[in-house]
């Protein structure tokens, strides 16, 4: 008997301390989703005659203060920040603030941001964005909702600060900015309320992100904490969506975001469905028609 | 970007449906333990993802053998993964050097525990192998390996299936003292499998593609 337990025995210890020693190692989905990398800003104007020029004084980055949220272990950190506009005019601007995707930092969205700033008129509008925590130079690293609403809020507490009221706020969230995007919608506990939002190839829900990529009813707490999930946070939000998605996006499925759509019951919405159209809707449909259909919706929708 | 992405890649693939070597091929002789490991997975864009298992098996008799396996990857993405199962021999070979296979049957189960939440799912699972002997103790075989999800009204949006098929072949060397072999399986190709960012190259189409090696001690 001894000698058959010996082997099992041994083989069990090996398996078990094997399997304690990677667990001690808390790997997790979300340290390679959310993480950018360190690379210096770069914002160029651009030439006068580019119709998407912005002025050298227009281009405004800054600091922001995330704070602590201690209930869900996210420390404070400092992010680094851009704003395309006048600051002094955030009292009577409208203000567009964009939630990039997932790339190493905001330098790869700058001409999204300087367009969304020429959007009906040269600096019609003015844009915010900024870089999650662990992503281009901001402090890091992110680690799922709490930590990106704890950013997100100190994007709208500097706006707030500076005279904007939530009834001249759009969000826009891309791809990644769409998990936090929809969050804050769905939830409406930050320093502005958003009545204004715009989701561009989102997401659903994590655990049908991670099922995708599996195959099985898995959970995706299985993998990660980060437990997002958009389609139950539209499903709260009241105000204004527009939800933009190529028919042809193979990291966000169409056939999975149609479900966020469906369960918007809030006071407007309206759905730009793109044949032919990958994960990137600005490059695959036109810089043009992208940017009509964002300023349709942000100037015109009540 | 798309090596941030390989992350996602290598803990999907840990809880892919039948994402490993089998255990055992035949029947172990009887009273013999094995103790070894699997390292392989399927391919993402050009890179095959280093999946890690451990298991020991046991030959309860000489047509039956039991075995359980650990995912080593998959404890470091807070899971606990277990497989477990028997293998018995349905019909006996015609020998070294025939045409006519050695045929055996297996069933048994994996257990997956989330360490975050508890969450918890049992996936049953049965196939065949058909087994040949060559001179010099080679193996070469084929096979079938059937996942059932009996959860798969919890998959979201309906997306989810009962059955998960999934093909395999390979060889293995049996040695007096080591086991070694190298398995090639087409993984549920009733799927398309979507990892954000990368590709996941297929055989027709669908499915995915596995490469594994296994490598095991035996003890008498």
């Amino acid at each position: 008997m001894t000698r058959y337990l010996n082997p099992l025995r041994n083989a069990a210890a090996a398996a078990a301390a094997t399997a304690l020693l990677l667990t001690s190692t808390g790997c997790d989905v979300d340290l390679a989703l959310l993480r950018g990398a360190p690379e210096p800003y770069n914002f160029p104007a651009g030439d006068p005659s580019d119709p998407y020029y912005v002025e050298p004084a227009n281009i405004h980055q800054m600091d922001l203060q995330s704070l602590a949220d201690a209930a869900n272990n996210v420390p404070a950190a400092t992010l680094k920040g851009l704003y395309v506009g006048n600051p002094a005019d955030i009292a009577t601007d409208t203000v567009i603030l964009y939630l990039h995707g997932n790339a190493n930092s905001m330098n790869a969205f700058w001409n999204a941001l300087r367009q969304m700033a020429n959007l009906g008129g040269h600096h019609r509008y003015g844009v915010m964005c900024y870089d999650y925590r662990g992503f281009g130079n901001s402090e890091g690293p992110s680690t799922g909702t709490a930590s990106m609403r704890q950013d997100l809020h100190a994007a709208l507490q500097w706006l707030k600060d500076r005279g904007l009221t939530s009834d001249r706020l759009v969000v826009f969230g891309n791809s990644l900015g769409t998990l936090p995007g929809a969050q804050e919608a769905g939830e409406q506990g930050g320093p502005l309320k958003i009545n204004k939002l715009v989701l561009e190839c989102p997401q659903s829900n994590s655990d049908a992100f991670f099922q995708d990529a599996v195959g099985l009813s898995v959970p995706s707490s299985l993998a990660t904490d980060y437990a997002f999930d958009v389609d139950g946070n539209m499903a709260r939000y009241p105000g204004a969506l527009l939800w933009m998605h190529g028919m042809d996006d193979d990291v966000a499925p169409i056939d999975n975001a149609k479900n966020l759509y469906a369960a918007h019951q809030g006071r407007f919405k309206r759905a730009h469905l793109l044949a032919g159209v990958g994960h990137n809707i600005r490059g695959g449909w036109g810089a043009q028609n992208w940017g009509d259909a964002i300023l349709d919706f942000v100037a015109r929708v009540d | 970007m798309k090596h941030k992405n390989l992350l996602l890649g290598l803990a999907a693939a840990a809880l892919l449906t039948g994402c490993n070597a089998a255990r055992v091929v035949a029947p172990l002789d009887a009273g013999e333990w094995r103790v070894g490991g699997a390292l392989g997975g399927p391919q993402i864009n050009t890179d095959r993802l280093p999946l890690i298992s451990v298991y020991t098996a046991h030959g309860a008799t000489e047509k039956r053998t039991d075995y359980v396996g650990l995912q080593v990857v998959s404890a470091a993405f807070q899971t606990l993964h277990l497989d477990a199962g028997s293998l018995r021999r349905v019909s006996s070979g015609g020998g070294v050097g025939s045409w006519k296979p050695e045929v055996n049957a297996f069933g048994g189960g994996t257990l997956l525990v989330g360490l975050r939440d508890g969450a918890t799912r049992i996936y049953p699972n049965a196939g065949l192998h058909t087994v040949w002997s060559l001179p010099l103790g080679f193996k070469p075989y084929a096979g079938t390996d059937l996942w059932l999800d009996p959860t798969y009204r919890l998959a979201e949006f309906s997306q989810g299936t009962l059955l998960h098929p999934n093909l395999h072949g390979g060889l293995r060397w049996i040695g007096k003292h080591l086991e070694a072999g190298v398995e090639a399986k087409w993984l549920n190709p009733t799927r398309t499998f979507m990892v954000p960012q990368q590709t996941v190259p297929t055989f027709m189409g669908t499915g995915a593609r596995g490469l594994y090696f296994t490598l095991a001690y035996r003890i008498p």
